[in-house]
This record gives structure tokens, sequence and C-alpha cells, in this order.
């Protein structure tokens, strides 16, 4: 006589339960393919075409040419040089100047609730509104800041109406107004830090600076770079600003790869050509984040 | 004085447009509809407000769409190339358009409608002005719109500082240069001013670009923008601005220059006699009654032209056909001219047996400059890129670089883009 086994091979589940799960995925699956991958995939297509909307040919199939004119198009490439300069000094201005004034706000002081409020102002306004602040405080002839300037005895400056100042004149209006931002992300960090390794620190004598660089910017690394990560995608696709002060002018001193890209599918219907640069683009941003959160890991890891 | 006489001209309209009433059809395409897109502006307005009178002539319903230039723009070319057929009637800017259009086949050739029966016996397309009948056609004769607008650059000077300092109107780029060094006073009244912003500024550039005999394009449409000729005139260009304007001028689009001249801060400028309507408003002007208007110097006077296009994919061509005849015929076009809206009809502008238009300052240089009015720009598909890759070069100028060097590499760019179009 044969004794059953004690385990029993388990009984296949029906193919319809195994479906159920699937099923309530589908919805949002649709939804991600419609909103995303459609239009992404789409675009992938047309980088691949000679599309230009005012053609009477219907677009032709031209392989890798765009992508081959992208990388000896002279404007192009200043375009992408010009976002990555601005993004490097924008974000890494924002950062510094953001955790200053978090430490600052931290610390109890009369009036400590307005001016929390009041520095976050920039961050509120709309871009296009603080842009035409900033331009007409720009005027080299009747702009506020060269009447201080004066006032301190140095020269008056173009601002953004010279190829050599336009650039340090953006970066410094998207710090004014993102700074506040790191700024908010970094006092939520130093709300959640414990106590104790402070209490310690004390007891050993630490000096302030010491205890900043030892314990506090360690701790708060998390909170900083999400913040980084969050003002670098932010200042890559960076276009309102830049549109509104100086479309990307003089001449194409502040052009970046969105401004050119705006030109290229909107004043000269290059939709094809143009694609292929939304592409590349979206790959420089998507390296950038991927080497963000790998450099956020790996901090962690060593930390 | 103008206003006083509109409402008169108002009746006089009706009144024409009654008596067309009786001897042409307007009725033909009643109880049709039509979709009319247009660039917001002055003239714009006019039309709006006229367009019921349309609908009750002809019993179209009219939808009217007004948007700014550069979204009335992509959204045509957008709907166009998606084989859209939302727009039956569009006002076109023939300086950008005018070839990318016609090779797309967006216009709806005209040439087939002027026959008896489906053109008013009144319209007299003859009527206009020689460089709009040209500036509506391609090169092979086919009509691809009506011109309503035609701007043409004209001196802009004050004629009471030119009387102080015992100045006339210049006749050549000397005396113009000579008369800007007499009465620049950097910081309180420059002596002359342009447009610098890169792309306007190319507009304000074919000045003296016609000037010193250069040409955007060659006879074959081979790009020649670094010839000597071109070369000498963005070195008087870039000299021009770099001495006797303000510093900014680089960002200068026609806002900036005008509201300086407004402001009194200003002694001459060129660019097209369509804003000579708000130098002349006592609103906003501290100059209005003491500016003098002078064809520019070697009778110059580059042009840019404004159609109603029909599009090719138009549901109900035959009514927009009716409406665009309408909003460009003699009676309106009268009163465009009564409003400041520069008009493309000689007959609008009769001087001597019409007494109103004595009264407006600008007239008889507007008139005089359109008899020898020339485009702005070359019949080639990218006019946009044309004026990106020349006015970058003319930025460059103004930044202290080489005029021949800048220009070296807006020739090499300008003919990759002709050559880029041709495909």
């Amino acid at each position: 006589m044969t004794t059953p086994p004690l385990h029993a091979r388990p009984r296949p589940v029906p193919l319809s339960r195994r479906l159920t799960p699937m099923l309530f995925v589908l919805p949002a699956l649709l939804l991600t393919v419609v909103v995303i991958a459609f239009p992404l995939a789409y675009t992938l297509y047309q980088s691949f075409t000679n599309w230009v909307i005012t053609s009477p040919n219907p677009p032709k199939f031209i392989g890798l040419a765009n992508y081959i004119e992208l990388l000896s198009d002279r404007r192009a490439l200043q375009s992408l040089g010009r976002t990555v300069l601005i993004t490097v000094f924008s974000v890494g201005l924002q950062m510094v100047l953001g955790v200053m004034m978090a430490l600052v706000m931290n610390k109890h002081f009369f009036g400590r609730g307005l001016f929390r409020t009041l520095a976050l102002f920039p961050v509120v306004a709309t871009p296009v509104a603080i842009s035409l602040i900033f331009v007409t405080m720009m005027n080299p002839q009747s702009g506020v800041l060269n009447h201080f300037l004066q006032g301190a005895g140095l020269g008056p400056l173009q601002w953004i109406y010279s190829e050599k100042s336009v650039l340090p004149s953006l970066i410094l209006v998207d710090t004014w107004q993102w700074t506040p931002f790191v700024m908010l992300i970094a006092l939520a960090g130093l709300a959640t830090l414990p106590n104790e390794p402070y209490e310690a620190a004390m007891l050993d004598g630490a000096t302030p600076w010491q205890t900043f660089w030892s314990i506090t910017l360690p701790m708060l690394m998390p909170s900083l770079f999400v913040a980084l990560l969050f003002r670098a995608i932010d200042t890559l696709k960076l276009f309102d600003t830049i549109y509104a002060m100086t479309q990307g002018g003089p001449g194409t001193a502040s052009e970046t790869v969105n401004l050119y890209l705006y030109t290229l599918s909107f004043n000269y219907f290059r939709m094809g050509y143009a694609s292929s640069m939304v592409i590349a683009l979206l790959a420089i941003v998507l390296g950038v984040t991927l080497v963000l959160i790998r450099a956020r890991k790996l901090a962690e890891k060593n930390a | 004085m103008v206003r006083f006489a509109l409402p008169v001209l108002g009746l006089s309209l009706a009144l024409v447009t009654g008596a067309q009433a009786q001897s042409f059809n307007w009725k033909a395409q009643s109880g049709k509809s039509i979709t009319v897109s247009v660039v917001k502006s002055p003239w714009s307005d006019i039309l709006q407000d006229k367009l019921p009178e349309f609908e009750k002539l002809s019993g179209i319903q009219v939808s009217l769409s007004v948007l700014p230039e550069q979204q009335a723009r992509q959204k045509l070319a957008i709907d166009f190339a998606s084989g859209g057929r939302t727009v039956d009637v569009f006002d076109s800017s023939l300086t950008v358009e005018k070839t990318r259009f016609s090779q797309a086949g967006w216009y709806e050739p005209l040439n087939k409608y002027m026959v008896a029966g489906k053109i008013d016996p009144s319209y007299s397309f003859s009527d206009f002005f020689t460089s709009a009948r040209n500036a509506v056609k391609t090169k092979d004769g086919t009509i691809i719109g009506f011109p309503w607008k035609a701007d043409v650059q004209v001196l802009y000077y004050r004629k009471d500082l030119f009387a102080q300092a015992g100045l006339k109107a210049p006749t050549s780029l000397a005396e113009l240069e000579a008369a800007a060094a007499k009465l620049n006073v950097p910081g309180k009244m420059y002596g002359y001013a342009a447009r610098g912003l890169k792309n306007a500024n190319a507009y304000t550039f074919t000045f003296p670009l016609q000037a010193f005999k250069g040409r955007w394009v060659d006879g074959s449409g081979d790009a020649t923008v670094n010839n000597a000729q071109a070369i000498k005139a963005l070195d008087w260009y870039a000299g021009m601005l770099k001495k006797y304007a303000p510093p900014s001028v680089v960002s200068y689009n026609w806002s900036e220059v005008l509201g300086l001249f407004q402001q009194d801060q200003l002694a001459m400028f060129n660019d097209g006699i369509g804003f000579a309507v708000q130098v002349e408003d006592k609103a906003s002007s501290k100059v209005a009654g003491k500016v003098g208007y002078a064809v520019l110097p070697g009778k110059l006077a580059p042009a840019t032209f404004n159609a109603l296009a029909i599009s090719s994919r138009a549901a109900n061509k035959d009514a927009a056909f009716l409406f665009i005849q309408w909003a460009t015929n003699k009676a309106f076009d009268k009163y465009l001219v009564e409003n400041g809206v520069t008009s493309p009809r000689q007959s609008s502008w009769q001087l001597a047996t019409n007494k109103p238009l004595d009264t407006i300052p600008w007239a008889k240089t507007y008139f005089d400059a359109l008899k020898v009015a020339k485009p702005a720009f070359p019949d080639v598909a990218p006019i946009q890129e044309m004026r990106d890759i020349v006015g970058i070069a003319i930025v460059q100028a103004l930044q202290g670089s080489n005029s021949k060097t800048a220009l070296d590499q807006a020739q090499k760019d300008f003919q990759t883009a002709l050559t880029n179009a041709k495909q």
C-alpha cells in the first residue's frame, strides 16, 4: 500500500485567478502607455524623419541623419554648454545659499515666522512676473541695480544686454527665485534631526563649524539630495525666465537647449530635427538624474 | 480732426457698400458660414467692429479668431500641416510665409475667382500699388491673396530739433550721420537708433543693405550676405548704433526704439510707417506734432506686405472669396486709412481731392515711399532662419566683432538653411 505524500502538489491556480490581478493593473498601465509611452515613441519615430511642417513632401525616413547633424550643429552644442553651465552654477549657488538660509531660519529669533513667509515669496511668484521685474531693474540706463552700483562707486553693468554678463545675470535671477525652495527642504530636514549628537558634540567641546561639518551636514544629506535632484531637473528644463528676459539674446548668448528647441520647432518648423534634440535632451536629463540617484545611494552606503 | 471725420466716412461707407449691393450679388452664398483667423492689430479691431455689416450684406456667418502674431502663425502652420479644415480665411504675413506656404500648397490660387460674376465689378485689383500687387503674386503669377497692409520703412525725425540745429531732412547716409552726430547728447538725446535685437534687427538693417546696393540672395537664389556691399552696410549700421544709440540697443525691438522716441530721447530712427499713429498719439507720446517723416536717404523704402488669403482646404471657398473682397474693397480701405492703418490702395491716398487725408502728417511720405517700395526680404522659404542668422551677425558686430567675420559665418549658415529648404 502506498501512503499518500505528506505534501500534495499544490493544485494549479486557475488561469482566471492568475489574470485577475493583471486586470486591476491594466487601467494604470494603459494610462501610462497613452500619456507617456506613446508620445515618447512618436517623438522618437519623428526624430528619424526629415519632417518640416511647411514642406510639400511627406516626411521621409532618414535614419540617424538628424542626430549626426545635431553633433555638428554649433548652435545646438553651444546651447547645451550654456544649459549645463547655468545648471551647475545656479543649482550650486542655490544649494549653498539655501542651506545657509535654513541654518539662520532654524534659530529662534523675533519675527522668524514673518521672515520665513517673506523668504518664500520668490518661489510662489510666477517666473514671468519675476522676469519682468528684473528686466526693469537691470536696465542699464534707468535700472535700480546700476543706480546702487554707481552709488557704491562701481561702474554701470550691462546686465542682460551684453554677451559677457547675460548668463551670470540669469543665474542671479534663478538663484534669487529658487534658493528659498532649497531652504524650505533643508528646514524640513533640520526639523527631523535628533538632539543627542548635538549634546554629545557640545560635551566634547566641538566648535560650531565642526558641529555643522561633522553632524548637521551628513545628517541633512538625504534631504539635500532631494532638493538637488529637483533643482537640477528643473534648471535643465529652464525656459520661461530666459524667454521672458532675453529671448536667448543678445544674439544667441543666452540660448539654452530649450530655447533653441522652441525656435527650431515653432519658428523654423523643423519638427523632425527638433524631435532628435528632444530625445537627446531627454537622455541627458535622465542620465543626470540616474547619476544623482546613484551618487546618493553610494553616499548612504558609505555613511 | 480725423476722429471728427469718422461718422461721415462711416456713413459714406454704408452708402458705397449699399450701392455695390445693387450691382453685384453679395447674397450668392447666403446661409453659409466661414472661419477667419487674423492677427491682433488695430486693423483686426476695425474688422471686428465692421463684421456685422458684412454678415448683413452677404448673409454669411463669420466666426473670427484673433490671436497674437506668433501664436496665430504657429496655429495656422500646425493646423494646415495636420490636414485641418478649421480655417477658411487667414491673414498672411507675406514677408514670412509667402514662399513657405505656397510651396506647401496652403494658399488657394485666386486667379480663377477673379472673373465676372464672382468678383464685384467695382473691386479694381489694379488700384493696389504695383509693389503690393507683386507681393501677392508668386513667381508663376498665381495670386495668393488680396493685400490689406503695406508697411514701408521711413525716417522718423524730430522736426523741431532739426530746425533748431539748422538741419534738413537727410537725403544721404552721410547727411544722416552728420545730423546724428550733431544732435547726439549721450544719456539725454540719442542721435540715431534702430532695432538691435536678433531677428527683429534684420528688418531695419535692410535700409543700409539696400543703400549700399547689397542683396540677401543673388539671382540664382544663393546667399550673398557676406559680399563687400553687405559688409559695408553692417559696418555702417553697427557703427551708427554704437556711436549714437543707447548702450542697450542690442536688445531693442521696435517697441523700445519707439518708446525712446516717444519719450523725447531720440532724434531719428528708421522703421515701418505703421508706428506713426503711436508717435502722433498725444496720450502716449511727448513728441506728437514735432515729428517729420521722410523717405529714407537714397529714395529707399524696404516694404512688407500682408494679405487676406483663402486656405486651399477651405470648406467654402466662394463664401471666403466674398469675404476677402469685402474686407479689401475701396470703401473699407479708405476707412482703414482714416483710422491710421497703412493701406495698399492708391485710391485711398488721392491727396489733392481728399481733404481729411491732409490732416495725417505722414500721409504724403507714405504715398511717396510706396511708389519706390521694394520688398525688405527675398522670396525664399527660410526667412525666419535668415533673420535669425543675420540678426546674430548684427548683434556680434554691435558687441565689437569684425563685420566680415560675423557675416562670413552668417553666409555659411544661411546657405545651409537655403539648401535644407530645397530638400
